[in-house]
């Protein structure tokens, strides 16, 4: 099924209630748009990963899924909830759903351990789960030896994988990830999230909706690739719905190329044709 | 002696502290001697170091519930909750109502003024002494009590202090040292009903009463699920509980009305001395009261909670009102209101300004603590845009600073 920028999709048409629905969403910092009209279904048990150039609203986008921002116009629902509609409804999303951001903030004086303690406890995880999952997790990410550290004496990397470990802790049906592949992440970090990203969303029926510059990633792992350009979906579906669209049976960085930057390999040769 | 002294050290603060106390009043005394001060044709002599009693009388009065009262002191009272320590046994490092050492102590303190300072050159009257210990101290056990969720009695001791306050600016110490003796007996019903209930109190941090945050229910479960970072502070599935319930508010706007009029009606006093002309105390004290209580609701409201367009961006879209966000400014603005509609009827209508502007503070509090949206309300359905508050970042302030 390929979506158009302009909302070919109503909830309507859809066979089952999306898990998240964006309706003409538009967002703008101050005078400048930054989303316009944004129409997006995702799926339960879905991996949903947005692409597109840097600025071109991506991490917007995630951020007004998350009840982050309130956008100027359109709405956003979560498994049949609107966003800020009621408390209820808010308190309802807000169990269901975790946000991590790009760049969190961490506590920094406080140990990865109680971190994930903590974050587990608002979450209302009960103690033994929460133990036996943070174990785990940090067993996972390579963290055991670390756990016990406060998470200032943490490298950018490890940083960030206690951060993905707090969003794994809460157990949460739908996760919100902002570039959670970037920030430092070592192979085999990535390796262990994109596996477990996969099995959340196959074996568990999570939902994922991630955005990420790196086409290979989102090529390997998505099973919906929503494009991004000028504010607006260029694209959605899964590889071979881009392929088609865009007319080319290569990867999807070259999917890529024809549907945001076709100028990008004009670009190249220009540059090469004038090095002197 | 020894005796004496062991007696006494039930509540004498530590012996450092009690040390430096004298030096400093030795000191002062000293340094300063006797300044001799002619009002109106007779030599006064005036001691500084009189000066220092109050003080003196004042901190003591402080130290005395809070070192000694368990809810101040976390590990103290940490450690009560794992003996079979309850209410109705004495605490072990001390009592918190006042006992008969108090009494001494504040003897001796008016003793010296009376001898060193006496009423002509002390400026005021050495039972004074005895009634700012007497007002630091309940207010201080005011604290303790709504803490312990004991808020009848701390209201009742709020209200009565205001009305200590404004008998000694009447110069009716005695009267003021009743009213504090009725004070202190609601004070200690309602530190015998808290002391039965400390079993209840669940060990919750001062931190965490004062911010609402949840407390921990078992050793297991204690960890930190406060100062947790970005996002998660704020989009929490459980907020902490937030905001004033009704009755507090009233309450709490009440009290603020009596104490703008208690404080107006002693600088009134002491306006009237110098031959200056009086009233216009009350309206400053309403002023700053309702300013800074707009002030701190918006601040409570905002911080962390920004609008979703600034100024330039609603200018430039013309949209200059928000409605969704703009909602946040109604009690403000309101409370404002009332008290530029106070002026206005004190000049038109020649209201006396001590019965105008406290009911105005009132009436502004009463917007402020219960106007709408709730603080919860608010954080959970605002139209605002999530910004990670800086009260939020822990250990990430101090690098950004």
């Amino acid at each position: 099924m390929i979506i158009r920028g302009f909302g070919f999709c109503s909830p309507q048409a859809s066979q089952e209630l999306p898990m998240i629905n964006i309706v003409d969403l538009t967002q703008h910092y101050g005078v400048r748009p930054i989303l316009s009209g944004v129409n997006l279904q995702v799926p339960t048990g879905t991996l949903a990963a947005i692409l597109g150039p840097n600025g071109m609203g991506k991490s917007t986008l995630l951020a007004a899924v998350a009840g982050v921002l309130t956008p100027q116009k359109g709405y956003v629902e979560i498994n049949g909830r609107r966003r800020k509609e009621s408390v209820e409804a808010e308190l309802e999303i807000r169990r269901q759903t975790v946000y991590l951001p790009d760049r969190p903030w961490l506590p920094a004086q406080r140990t990865g351990r109680e971190f994930l303690l903590g974050v587990g406890k608002i979450y209302g995880i009960s103690d033994e789960p929460l133990f036996d999952h943070i174990n785990r997790v940090v067993r996972l990410f390579d963290l055991e030896a670390l756990a016990h550290s406060p998470i200032s004496s943490y490298s950018a990397g490890q940083q960030k994988k206690i951060a993905l470990c707090s969003a794994l802790v809460t157990r949460a049906e739908v996760l919100l990830l902002d570039e959670p592949f970037s920030g430092g992440l070592d192979p085999s970090g990535i390796l262990a999230l994109k596996s477990v990203l996969r099995r959340l969303t196959r074996e568990h029926g999570a939902t994922v909706l991630m955005t990420t510059p790196v086409p290979e990633i989102a090529a390997d792992l998505a099973d919906q690739l929503v494009i991004l350009r000028d504010g607006a979906i260029a694209v959605a579906g899964s590889l071979d719905d881009l392929r088609q669209f865009a007319d080319c049976e290569g990867d999807l960085s070259e999917v890529l190329e024809r549907l945001v930057s076709p100028e990008t390999l004009a670009h190249l040769e220009q540059y090469f044709a004038e090095t002197p | 002696m020894n005796r004496l002294r062991s007696w006494i050290r039930v509540v004498l603060p530590h012996d450092a502290a009690l040390a430096v106390s004298i030096a400093i009043y030795l000191l002062m005394d000293f340094v300063f001697g006797g300044l001799r001060i002619d009002d109106e044709g007779r030599d006064v002599v005036f001691r500084v170091s009189g000066l220092f009693l109050p003080i003196a009388a004042c901190l003591y009065g402080g130290y005395r519930v809070y070192l000694l009262h368990p809810i101040f002191q976390n590990s103290y009272r940490e450690w009560l909750s794992r003996t079979p320590w309850s209410g109705r046994l004495p605490l072990p490092l001390g009592p918190v109502h006042l006992v008969t050492q108090d009494a001494v102590l504040m003897l001796c303190l008016t003793a010296l003024a009376l001898w060193r300072h006496p009423p002509v050159a002390f400026g005021f009257d050495p039972l004074s002494i005895p009634l700012v210990f007497l007002m630091t101290y309940e207010a201080s056990v005011a604290v303790s009590l709504a803490l312990a969720k004991e808020k009848t009695a701390a209201y009742l001791a709020a209200f009565g202090i205001g009305l200590m306050l404004r008998l000694w600016s009447m110069h009716l110490v005695e009267w003021s040292l009743l009213t504090g003796a009725a004070v202190y007996a609601a004070l200690r019903y309602g530190l015998h009903r808290s002391f039965a209930q400390f079993a209840n109190w669940n060990s919750p941090t001062l931190y965490q009463r004062l911010t609402g945050s949840a407390a921990p229910t078992s050793t297991m479960t204690r960890a930190p699920t406060d100062a947790l970072g970005w996002p998660y502070d704020q989009l929490r599935p459980v907020p902490p509980h937030v905001g004033i319930a009704s009755r507090d508010g009233l309450i709490l706007s009440l009290l603020t009305g009596w104490r703008v009029y208690v404080v107006g009606a002693s600088f009134e006093s002491l306006g009237g001395q110098f031959n200056r002309p009086t009233g216009e105390e009350f309206a400053v004290l309403a002023c700053c009261v309702i300013v800074v209580a707009t002030v701190v609701r918006l601040g409570r409201y905002c911080a962390g909670y920004l609008p979703p367009l600034m100024l330039r961006g609603r200018l430039a879209m013309g949209r200059l009102i928000i409605p969704q966000y703009d909602k946040v400014t109604v009690a403000s603005l309101v409370a404002l209101g009332i008290f530029a509609l106070a002026i206005a009827l004190e000049r038109h209508l020649l209201i006396a300004p001590a019965a105008l502007y406290p009911i105005a503070t009132t009436g502004a509090m009463l917007v402020l603590l219960g106007g709408g949206p709730s603080l919860r309300d608010w954080r959970l359905t605002g139209g605002h845009r999530l910004a990670p508050g800086i009260h939020y970042s822990e250990g990430r302030l101090w690098k950004r600073l």
